[in-house]
């Protein structure tokens, strides 16, 4: 038996769960259904460990336990399920509609596919009965797997042992696993298994044809399928399970089935010792993938059956074995953050799929309900750029989800009596502001949501993701067929959003920016300032339209109806854009009036566990100096290299202390300025925020989900923060400002189809360099180098600053 | 190739426990006016739980029983149904033994049973008896001998795990008087939630208003109701305020009129700003205290 085999190459060393000794001689079962490299995890700082049982945490362990593999969520419900249960799988893009007035689209909650019951002479193994001696739950970041072991003493002393596993594949995202083993270690007893679907209520069971698409040629697989409520989309399953015991017989099996669920019963005698293994192939299409989804499901399951799960597995592993080698961040000294890190980054491929361009990720991405699955700046400001430079399909894939609702943002735009294209705060499948117009805070007050209307600073970050994701690829083609349309038209509507006024500047006023505790104020910094870096871009765009895809300009020019005029007003727009600026102490005003708010001093609220808004009251809050999260901060970075430094560090410095950071994307981009601005004490304190928010949470934080924007900074607060990387269209340039705890930082880095390996130390950077050709490395702002791929290059700490690059192996 | 894994918790947490229903309540009283105050809200839940009267009354000097009436200034139909305990000796050990004897008891007095030591005690007999933590207790600060009934039961809860225990006496409450239960949360300075897995208090970080409060009001009721496991056909609602605990609690107490607040509590009343003390204070009604065990 082969168990140190591994197709996940990761130096891992691998601990074995499982090893089918009691098969062994008896053969068939164990040789085949069971190999051992199944029952592996990998070594515990690529492992999420929940102990024991907390029924109140419930929700939040569904949450961090998800799999998902950008096609399809899972989150990680006990498959017996508890009074806390909330089992849910996602299918991205897929949105329930209503005609309830009022209503909003909201990601579907397809069937669970993961119940699986077991009971013991008609007594149900539960948690909630009798004593459960060890409980644990094991996400393997590595392989994307999601582990469960029990071992349970009913009340009549009979203790049985359960190991499990489910996976949703990578490498074939409609294919998903179970695999369950159950020992009785101390009785005999009639065991009884059941393993069902069943379409939830609200939503409406497919057309009856069904029956007829199980195939005669493999009976097993079970065919489930329903309609997305309010929406023609048909969702099918196709299931088979397996069940294999170490005794002779496998019992009785028997199968229920109609419109509306399957339910497959296996019951069998069972012995001291007898171990029983229920191995669960289940396949998902919708009819946004392809005519018919009922003979794609069966047809696929029908497909794997042959070859048994292990090459499922296997190929699962392989896939995550890749992308890890192209993301994975290594942390040396500070182990929580390094567990943080290979959290979020399994999170965030969990969430993208390249192969689908019509779907975005919402910000609980496929982990949870919560925000309904919507999308906002999110994905393009806080987890795009780690797509971009580890997986640029992925990012490809995300941004051309905003060209295809682009239409969308135009009508909206047209609709509020502006030009060119105004994205929704909020979106789903078609790209129409979702954001609900009201809510109804716990304290009882309706409070008015304006951010569909106000938060317009998500149209210029869409764009300027869409031109960070061109500079770091040299997409061109990507760019001249989506991303200079959707930068045209944003730009388009920033000179219509506007006006100028007797100052002769150009104000954006009734805007709400990132800080959303101030609503409705005039000429944000950020918003002015992102309008006018929009600006600017829309008129390069059309030059390098002109001058590089003269024919798409043709087309773009025609069929937009843009003008020499209109190019040159927009770059006189930007330039007279307001800003409140104080050249004498190089502060930005946040916004016009923000100094006259009541200052709050927030070290008076500290130590607290909830938001300033809940504290202060909505209301309150507004007429204050609190700030809810990086704004005039959050343009620092996305601006970094057009701000002056003593401006950056003066904003910075004022602003950081009147920050409540109410919002969970907050922590990381502090981290990130603070590293950049050598505050080496608060960025650490900020990365150990942002990167708790999720893990180290025992307050509920994820019970919806996981914070997907919040991951996602945290991986630029390390990459871009503390390894200080910045990129422009030559290269990389490097101010690395590791934290204190944290001795090493390495992390692989794709620039121009260039695979960089940075490594990092409080005395040294070095750049391996694979790819298609040359490009510059900078350090600090000083010495420069054209790296040649296939060599490694270093730097040094010197003196006052760094040495000069030299070839490693010159 | 054993690499290690984390060790086993020790030990597994029970959360859920239900508080059993009452078939005892314990009535002391001094004979003072103040103690008086406590007889419409012993019989109403004598009454409401089917329960057993016990007017507890403890001297140096036993008496007659008409002579105890007489010194308690009780009218016979004061004692209608009631049995009428008399104990030797100090009166809080008397009180805390019957709170222990008695099957599934709830102590009802008055806070200001005994003598006053300072502005920020209570009587010295209440304090003695919350000192010994009897398990459930029900406080009156401030009211007439008017008669008293249930229609709004406001649940005190902090968000943690220890708050559930509170849940199901309200709710049972709540049945059977037909009132509804109206969970107050109050968003307050502090760290001591992380000390306790599973605890949901108002969240940290507000994304979007708009999705995370009904997202948190529903995982704070989810929780509650899970854990509490109250009778499934009562009303709740959830009402969040930012403010210190006790004074938010006690003015929301007297903006709803809430006839009585039910609230866990760990047995601190060691300070006079603990949140418990200012709500039996201020509340403007009784206050049930359910005992959830030291911190």
């Amino acid at each position: 038996m082969d168990i140190s085999a591994s197709s996940c190459n990761l130096e891992t060393r691998d601990t074995v769960l499982y090893r089918p000794e009691a098969c062994d001689d008896s053969g068939a079962i164990a040789r085949v259904v069971v190999p051992a490299t199944l029952f592996r995890i990998s070594e515990p700082p690529w492992l999420l460990v929940e102990e024991g049982f907390t029924l109140a945490r419930e929700h939040e362990i569904e949450s961090l336990f998800a799999i998902g593999n950008g096609y399809i969520g899972n989150r990680g419900s006990l498959a017996e399920g508890s009074p806390l249960s909330a089992p849910a799988t996602f299918l991205a893009g897929i949105f329930e509609h209503s005609d309830q007035p009022g209503s909003i689209p909201q990601l579907m909650t397809l069937p669970d596919w993961t119940e699986v019951r077991v009971w013991i002479d008609d007594h149900p193994l539960s948690m909630q009965e009798g004593e459960i001696i060890e409980h644990r739950r094991i996400l393997d970041f590595a392989r994307g797997v999601l582990w469960r072991e029990w071992r349970h003493r009913d009340k009549n002393g009979r203790v049985t042992r359960l190991l499990a596993f489910r996976l949703t594949s990578l490498a074939d995202r409609h294919l998903l696993l179970q695999s369950v083993i159950v020992v009785a270690e101390n009785y005999s007893a009639t065991m009884r298994f059941e393993s069902s679907i069943e379409v939830p209520r609200s939503a409406l069971p497919a057309p009856s044809r069904w029956k007829a698409r199980r195939s005669p040629e493999r009976p097993n697989v079970l065919p489930l399928a329903l309609k997305c409520p309010g929406l023609d989309i048909e969702i099918a399953f196709g299931a088979a399970s397996q069940l294999l015991t170490t005794t002779a017989s496998v019992g009785e099996r028997l199968v229920e089935m109609d419109e509306r669920h399957i339910v497959e019963r296996f019951q069998l005698k069972v012995t001291v010792g007898t171990e029983c293994h229920l191995h669960r192939l289940v396949s998902v299409y919708s009819s946004r993938d392809l005519e018919d989804p009922f003979d794609a499901a069966v047809a696929h399951v029908n497909r794997v059956l042959p070859s048994r799960i292990s090459e499922a597995v296997s190929a699962h592993e392989t896939a995550w074995n890749s992308r890890w080698q192209h993301s994975d961040i290594r942390v040396e000294g500070d182990d929580s953050l390094q567990r943080a890190l290979r959290f979020a980054v399994y999170h965030l491929i969990s969430a993208a799929n390249p192969e689908d361009s019509h779907v975005s990720i919402g910000a609980r991405a496929l982990t949870g309900e919560a925000y309904k699955g919507h999308v906002f700046w999110d994905t393009e400001i806080f987890m795009l750029p780690f797509y971009t430079y580890t997986d640029p399909a992925c990012a490809r894939a995300l941004l051309t989800y905003r060209y295809h609702t682009l239409e969308a943002a135009r009508e909206k735009a047209r609709r509020a009596g502006f030009a060119g294209a105004m994205y929704p705060w909020e979106s789903a499948d078609t790209g129409e502001e979702t954001t609900p117009r009201a809510v109804i805070a716990p304290s009882g007050e309706v409070i008015s949501v304006l951010n569909g209307e106000l938060e317009i600073h998500i149209t210029a970050d869409i764009a300027y993701a869409v031109w960070q994701y061109w500079q770091g690829t040299g997409d061109d083609d990507f760019f001249a067929q989506f991303g200079s349309e959707i930068t045209l038209e944003t730009a388009r509507f920033w000179a219509s959003r506007g006006r100028m006024e007797a100052d002769g500047r150009y104000h954006l006023r009734q805007v709400i920016g990132p800080d959303e505790y101030h609503e409705n104020v005039d000429d944000n910094t950020f918003t002015n300032l992102m309008a006018a870096w929009n600006l600017v871009r829309g008129a390069e765009t059309a030059g390098w339209l002109r001058a590089k895809r003269p024919d798409r300009w043709r087309e773009l020019e025609h069929r937009l109806q843009l003008s020499d005029q209109e190019l040159r007003m927009w770059s006189h727009l930007a330039e007279v854009m307001y800003t409140i600026f104080d050249p004498k102490t190089l502060l930005y005003e946040q916004f016009a009036g923000y100094y006259q708010k009541e200052a709050i001093d927030l070290k008076k609220f500290e130590p607290r566990t909830a938001a300033m808004d809940v504290i202060l009251g909505h209301e309150r809050i507004n007429h204050t100096n609190v700030v809810k999260q990086a704004d005039v901060v959050m343009a620092l970075y996305l601006l970094w290299s057009q701000i002056p430094a003593d401006v950056r560090r003066a904003n910075f410095l004022y602003y950081e202390p009147r920050t409540g950071h109410g919002s969970s994307l907050s922590p990381s981009m502090h981290a990130l300025v603070a590293a950049r601005l050598g505050e080496a004490h608060l960025a650490g304190q900020y990365l150990k925020q942002a990167a708790q928010i999720d893990l180290g949470n025992n307050m509920g934080n994820a019970a919806g989900g996981v914070h997907a924007a919040a991951i996602g900074g945290l991986w630029q607060a390390v990459v871009f923060g503390l390894g200080g990387l910045e990129v422009d269209g030559s290269g990389l340039s490097f101010t690395p400002h590791l934290v204190e705890s944290c001795r090493q930082l390495a992390f692989p880095f794709c620039w121009r189809e260039r695979q960089l390996e940075v490594s990092i130390t409080h005395h040294k950077l070095q750049v391996a360099v694979q790819g298609p050709g040359p490009l510059q490395l900078r350090v600090a702002g000083g010495a420069e180098t054209l790296a040649q791929p296939g060599h490694t290059y270093v730097v040094e700490r010197a003196n006052r600053g760094w040495s000069s690059w030299h070839r490693l192996d010159s | 190739m054993a690499a290690a894994l984390p060790e086993w918790h020790d030990a597994l947490h029970t959360i859920g426990k239900r508080q059993r229903s009452v078939e005892n309540i314990v009535l002391p009283l001094d004979g003072s006016a103040s103690s008086r105050r406590a007889i419409p809200i012993g019989r109403y839940l004598a009454q409401l739980y089917g329960a057993t009267l016990h007017v507890l009354y403890a001297a140096e000097h036993p008496f007659s029983p008409r002579e105890a009436i007489d010194q308690l200034g009780l009218r016979d139909e004061d004692l209608h149904g009631a049995v009428l305990d008399q104990h030797r000796g100090e009166p809080a050990p008397a009180i805390l033994a019957a709170g222990r004897q008695l099957l599934r008891p709830i102590i009802i007095m008055c806070t200001n049973t005994g003598h006053h030591s300072g502005a920020d005690c209570f009587g010295s007999v209440t304090e003695a008896v919350l000192a010994g933590t009897p398990e459930r207790i029900v406080l009156i600060a401030e009211r007439d001998e008017a008669p008293w009934t249930i229609q709004r039961i406001l649940l005190a809860h902090d968000g943690t795990p220890s708050s559930d225990l509170a849940t199901a006496p309200a709710a049972e409450i709540a049945q059977r008087a037909g009132a509804t239960v109206i969970a107050i949360h109050v968003a307050a300075r502090g760290d001591h939630y992380r000390e306790e897995p599973g605890s949901l208090p108002a969240p940290r970080y507000v994304d979007q208003p708009q999705h995370e409060w009904p997202n948190w009001a529903s995982e704070f009721m989810n929780r509650m109701l899970a854990l509490g496991a109250p009778p499934s056909s009562v009303s709740f609602k959830l009402v969040v305020t930012g403010g210190q605990a006790g004074s938010e609690v006690a003015h929301v107490s007297r903006e709803r009129e809430a006839d009585l607040v039910v609230m866990a509590w760990h047995g601190r009343w060691d300070t006079p700003q603990s949140a418990t003390k200012v709500v039996v204070r201020t509340a403007g009604c009784p206050v049930l205290l359910i005992y959830s065990g030291a911190e």
